[in-house]
């Protein structure tokens, strides 16, 4: 195991300026007032899906952009905003009943937060096909949820205690509170990613130098290269080619085949150059300008499967 | 297997970490529940002075106030005028809507009597019955409302929740005075009965709920009665009969429903306590106003009444919140720059190095590229006599080669060096127009001179490098910069204080230039030992190729970087190629 602290900073960025976002479009959209606990509601649902939508595109397309832009990513990004959306909507709802039954509180708000969290998290599943992601990410979103809630309603409350006046500390205590909400999301999505998944590239030279990518069982196919179909973009390596190489999986094995260019392997000593090779933890590889190292968090790879 | 406990370790961690940081944040916090003044334990505790005893806000943004103003023996004042109350939200006053004095509102009451097989002693039973009527009886026929549940191992509604009339009041006597000690004692569950029958009334509600043991199933039920009664808004007046009872459980209910706790050691009081909590509750006065911020936001307002009666000023203090799980405001002035400060902060951390990028690494990266590149020759210099190592194949299509220049030097000998194109000269020159023996430099008094051998004046210098100075020769001087041209081949003589050299530029065609001891290589150079180097772009890459012999390569450029190469290795513009003397490099056109 091996924390990605690049990609974790990058997923808690870019959550928290999806909070930030989903912030700004609320207090934009829905200022109106609601006086009644029907309306209440409905206005939760629209400020839910608002700001799922925000934490989800910018979630998306944290995870999604690791290795460049490419427009193909577009509709991922997309459905994780959408997914978002739907998750907050209903997670948001869920939460007020909960706060209104309970007759309001932090824990309310925490777990009110923490289901929003969950169903963004589970979202990743059909957003990126990988059922471990989802389970990553539905843990990562919950736990963060949790944290995100409770201190959405304690800074709030602390601002209105200091006499801010209301419409300043829901506004400072909102944006800072949306801001941690979808960073603990994003930062909990990345550790727990970052410490559940067991099989990823970690890219140690080339313009993706300090960068993993997880690999799950999934998927049956990985492919590196310059071209923007690849699943793994080496779009500033000059000398990558098109789909330079590809790894697949079955049986809980990595198999590396070249196809556009040449690999070279060093598993110890020398690079060789290969063809098509079972790869093992540790091994070190070359396309191009990037090199990698196949990684895993169990001693091997064969285990990894449950 | 270390790392799954490692992994679980850390989950656990995580998990505990947001756990308690949830709680941490919860410190201090009241919640949003429709808390009244605080939790009074005692009857006694509550004496002179106003108290807030509950707030109706479930017709919000219409708030009613409940508030008991009682004198030094703390019984209530009765008679004060809505005129001598002051209403104060958040500290902004606010206009009373609606005011009902001292006996003028409508309670609503659930009496919860045990009936548990412990009743049976000392006369509990009659003592709780006796309470009871005489509770029944202070209500005010027409107007209050009234239900009795009593208990033992099961909850019995002895009478739904119904505005009091003589009549009912007649049969719920008898039903009361009917009652007999039973079985167990099942106190939550009944207590949880009572917040139901009260679901669905308005205005001020209480249930009174008696025992004088501990509940069977234990404080496991507990939680959940304090539950329903705070999502009802329903306040808890416990009575703890005798000394069986537990006490702490019985005070946590009702400080935690904002209601009241008597312990009463035997069953004559109670007629007495049930009176004084029915005087009470009838004698409150209710202030209804309209509130200041009539939006749900999730937010607490503080309430304050003053009363400025003829016994002097007094006053309480308490709140009320309301539902709202994320409340959105704009005020722009505050809107804009959190916007802006924020947004900076968080773009400007993306853009931050070894934030969520590496920082730049400082050393040279061309030459670390080569080291593994697959194409490329693995450079063992540091095992002597090793040979070079190609590690796989170009296997590419063909790309097409980027348009270089190869940079000559030519080092000068340190008596004289000659040009031409016979093989015998210094430096061989192979280039149209270029005589067998056409030129000779020589060092005079720390200056080069150039003599044209060819008597013609073939030789053109330009003293100060301008291609415009150019002019034929006989014998001229030469400094750093000079240029001097034979037939079409051009050279720059390159001055340094450790000694000077001849620059040549050439294009460096696709099709490679070659460079040996051989008449027919494009660059000659005078070597003991058969020599043919090549450079040349292979389809991918710039090579130096060596046929026969080696030579130096620097990849990087860095001369101190320089090894032998004896069969092939890449090259970048930069990289430093050494043959013999000659000093061969890379540049971009």
């Amino acid at each position: 195991m091996q924390l990605d602290r690049f990609r974790i900073a990058r997923n808690t960025i870019f959550g928290a300026i999806g909070g930030l976002a989903g912030w700004a479009v609320i207090s934009l959209l829905l200022r109106f007032e609601t006086t009644s606990t029907p309306l209440l509601l409905l206005k939760d649902a629209l400020l839910g899906a608002l700001v799922g939508l925000c934490i989800g595109l910018a979630i998306g397309a944290a995870d999604q952009t690791a290795d460049g832009w490419a427009r193909r990513k577009l509709p991922r990004i997309g459905l994780s905003g959408l997914i978002g959306l739907g998750a907050g909507l209903v997670g948001l709802v869920i939460g007020e009943v909960i706060f209104l039954w309970a007759g309001g509180g932090v824990w309310p708000r925490a777990v009110g937060w923490a289901i929003f969290g969950l169903l963004l998290g589970v979202g990743q599943w059909p957003v990126t096909g990988l059922q471990n992601k989802g389970v990553y990410a539905g843990l990562g979103g919950l736990l963060g949820g949790l944290i995100g809630g409770a201190t959405y309603e304690r800074l709030s409350l602390t601002l209105l205690g200091l006499g801010a006046g209301r419409e300043l500390a829901l506004t400072v205590g909102g944006a800072v509170g949306l801001v941690l909400l979808g960073a603990c999301i994003g930062l909990f999505i990345g550790l727990v990613e970052t410490i559940l998944r067991r099989v990823w590239l970690r890219f140690v030279y080339g313009p993706l130098e300090g960068k993993t990518f997880t690999l799950d069982s999934g998927r049956p196919v990985i492919t590196l290269g310059r071209s923007d179909v690849c699943d793994i973009m080496l779009r500033h390596d000059p000398e990558a080619g098109a789909v330079h190489a590809a790894i697949a999986t079955s049986g809980g094995a990595f198999t590396l085949t070249p196809r556009d260019g040449p690999v070279a392997l060093r598993t110890t000593g020398a690079a060789q150059p290969v063809t098509t090779r079972i790869l093992q933890p540790g091994d070190t590889i070359q396309i191009g300008r990037s090199r990698f190292v196949f990684e895993t968090g169990v001693e091997h790879v064969g285990e990894s499967q449950q | 297997m270390k790392q799954m406990a490692l992994r679980t370790t850390l989950l656990t961690g995580l998990g505990v970490f947001a756990v308690l940081w949830t709680l941490l944040m919860g410190i201090g916090v009241s919640g949003v529940s429709p808390a009244a003044g605080d939790a009074r334990k005692d009857a006694a505790q509550f004496g002179a002075g106003a108290h807030i005893m509950y707030v109706d806000e479930s017709n919000f943004p219409d708030v009613t106030v409940y508030l008991a103003v009682n004198d030094g023996g703390g019984q209530p004042i009765l008679g004060l005028e809505q005129a001598e109350f002051t209403l104060h939200e958040d500290g902004e006053p606010v206009d009373i809507t609606a005011f009902v004095g001292a006996g003028g509102g409508a309670t609503s009451t659930v009496l919860v009597i045990d009936q548990s097989g412990s009743m049976g002693n000392e006369d509990k039973m009659g003592g709780a019955i006796r309470a009871a009527q005489g509770y029944m009886d202070s209500l005010n026929v027409g107007r209050d409302r009234l239900g009795i549940i009593v208990f033992s191992n099961w909850s019995l509604t002895l009478a739904p929740l119904d505005v009091v009339t003589d009549s009912g009041r007649a049969v719920l006597r008898g039903l009361l005075g009917a009652l007999i000690p039973l079985a167990g004692t099942e106190f939550y569950a009944a207590t949880i009965e009572g917040i139901k029958l009260l679901d669905d009334v308005d205005g001020r509600r209480v249930v009174l709920t008696l025992t004088d043991g501990m509940d069977n199933g234990g404080q496991a039920r507990l939680q959940e009665t304090i539950d329903a009664a705070l999502a009802a808004n329903t306040p808890i007046y416990v009575v703890g009969l005798g000394s069986d009872v537990d006490r702490d459980g019985l005070t946590q209910l009702a400080t935690a429903t904002n209601g009241q706790v008597h312990f009463s050691p035997n069953a004559a009081e109670l007629e007495q306590l049930y009176a004084s909590i029915a005087s009470n509750l009838r004698n409150e006065y209710a202030l209804t106003y309209h509130s200041l911020t009539p939006n749900l936001d999730g937010t607490r307002r503080d309430l304050a009444v003053d009363i400025d009666a003829a016994g002097g000023n007094i006053s309480a203090s308490g709140g009320y919140a309301v539902g709202g799980i994320l409340a959105s405001s704009l005020n722009l002035a505050v809107f804009l720059p959190t916007l802006l400060i924020l947004l900076a902060v968080l773009v400007g951390l993306l853009f931050v190095p070894g934030v969520t990028h590496p920082r730049i690494r400082r050393q040279n990266t061309g030459e670390l590229a080569a080291t593994l590149r697959p194409d490329v020759v693995i450079d063992k210099s540091s095992e002597p006599g090793a040979q070079p190592e190609i590690i796989a194949p170009p296997r590419e299509a063909p790309r097409p080669a980027p348009s270089l220049t190869c940079v000559v030097t030519m080092p000068l000998a340190a008596e004289a060096t000659t040009l031409g194109s016979a093989p015998h000269n210094t430096w061989v020159l192979n280039g149209a127009g270029v005589a067998a023996r056409q030129a000779r430099i020589t060092l005079n008094s720390n200056r080069y001179v150039i003599t044209d051998l060819t008597g013609l004046s073939a030789t053109q210098v330009s003293y100060n490098g301008s291609p415009e100075q150019l002019r034929p020769i006989q014998q001229n001087a030469l400094r750093d910069g000079s240029r001097i041209v034979l037939g079409d081949v051009a050279l720059v003589l390159r001055q340094t204080p450790t000694g000077a050299a001849l620059e040549r530029r050439l294009p460096l065609p696709a099709s490679g230039l070659r460079i040996g001891a051989a008449p027919l290589a494009d660059i000659t150079v005078s070597s003991p030992q058969p020599l043919a180097i090549r450079i040349r772009h292979d389809g991918q890459h710039w090579m130096v190729e060596c046929e026969v012999g080696q030579c130096q390569v620097s990849y990087s450029g860095d001369p101190a970087q320089l090894r032998p190469v004896t069969q092939r290795n890449a090259l970048q513009p930069g990289s430093l190629v050494q043959v013999g003397a000659l000093a061969l490099r890379i540049e971009a056109a």
